[in-house]
């Protein structure tokens, strides 16, 4: 078989298939559909964890102001301070994932895009976690520390031994938390950024 | 601009090139679920793109741009290649059934050439199949012409060399 009955085999398959058009209606049908590829549902959940997140600003909010007492009143504002920070990591995610967008670009370019925002996503995504996760770790066992003993804030965050104790508990758990979601990214997304890679580098040739 | 106005020059649109959607599909899916599947996510970005389309670039290299770039760089858990054991069983819709024999194996070997090419090859192969020009392949590509002539003579080794393996 030589290449031009190659030509002939695809033009006959795809006349084959070209005969099969899909009608105004179905075309409609399948624009209403949200996507279902792996970046969209990534999206959604990121949206989804956004939203919740916020939800939980507002009723901390709204017991930070209601409450009377003194401690549940702290315990909100500084839950609000961490969780604004998670708010922050959300949105900035998912302005990212919005930047994976097939646009009306050469295949070159749009590698490029793709490997260069997929990249940084991968990164924030990970480091993002790596930093917020710790601090939510530690100010919650300040806060445990503070509602089990009833003291101070301030006389709390003196304690030496205290933080030597949550340093030694807290670095190992880090350095681990690290390394997993490095492996956790690496498994979800490795194989595709590869893929991407590869084929940039072929383009580059 | 009204939206529903909007909708309908789109559909109209595609209804117009529909085919060459089809054929990129064809190209990197060849499980029918899968194919469908992309054929749709190719709808959504070509319609999301429909806004920001003023004309600057003929329609078909925009459809082809936007349908390939997809196809390329879409997210999928499992590898396009087929394992070599499935290829006997790759199944390109064969309409007829009384088909003859000599149509079967040219499909077939359509078949395992495509599966045989990387995603590059196969815009590639196809942009060549649908004898568009070079300079438009190029354009398409990102790369120059003569970078297009050098990996097209690549790939027809390739192709040779698997359609007389």
């Amino acid at each position: 078989m030589e290449l031009d009955e190659l030509k002939r085999a695809w033009k006959q398959q795809t006349q084959q298939t070209s005969n099969k058009q899909l009608g105004d209606d179905e075309l409609l049908v399948m624009l209403s559909i949200k996507a279902s590829n792996s970046i969209e549902l990534l999206k959604r959940n990121v949206r989804f964890e956004l939203w919740f997140t916020i939800l939980f600003i507002l009723v901390c909010l709204a017991v930070g102001f209601v409450t009377e007492d003194q401690t549940i009143r702290n315990i909100s504002f500084i839950t609000i301070f961490i969780s604004s920070g998670f708010g922050f990591y959300y949105y900035k995610k998912l302005a990212l994932l919005n930047n994976l967008n097939v646009e009306n670009k050469s295949i070159k370019e749009t590698l490029f895009k793709l490997v260069t925002q997929f990249e940084k996503f991968l990164w924030f995504y990970r480091w993002g976690y790596n930093i917020l996760i710790p601090i939510a770790l530690l100010t919650g066992a300040f806060l445990g520390i503070q509602v089990s003993t009833e003291k101070n804030f301030i006389q709390i965050l003196t304690q030496i031994k205290l933080w030597a104790i949550l340093i030694v508990i807290l670095v190992p758990i880090a350095v681990l938390f690290n390394y997993g979601m490095k492996w956790y990214l690496k498994k979800l997304y490795g194989n595709h950024l590869s893929h991407l890679h590869s084929l940039l580098m072929e383009l580059e040739d | 601009m009204d939206n529903s106005n909007t909708e309908q020059d789109f559909v109209k649109l595609i209804n117009d090139n529909q085919g060459l959607i089809h054929k990129v599909c064809l190209m990197y899916e060849q499980d029918g679920e899968k194919r469908k599947d992309l054929f749709q996510e190719i709808l959504l970005q070509l319609w999301r793109s429909f806004y920001s389309f003023k004309g600057q670039a003929k329609i078909t290299t925009w459809i082809y741009r936007i349908a390939l770039n997809t196809a390329i760089s879409s997210f999928r858990k499992t590898s396009r290649i087929p394992k070599s054991s499935d290829v006997d069983n790759l199944q390109f819709e064969i309409a007829d059934n009384n088909e003859s024999e000599l149509k079967r194996g040219q499909l077939q070997m359509l078949e395992n050439a495509i599966s045989q090419l990387n995603d590059i090859e196969k815009a590639m192969m196809m942009l060549y199949l649908d004898e568009i020009p070079y300079e438009e392949i190029a354009e398409t590509l990102g790369i120059t012409q003569n970078n297009v002539r050098v990996k097209m003579n690549r790939i027809r080794e390739k192709l040779k060399n698997i359609i007389s393996a």
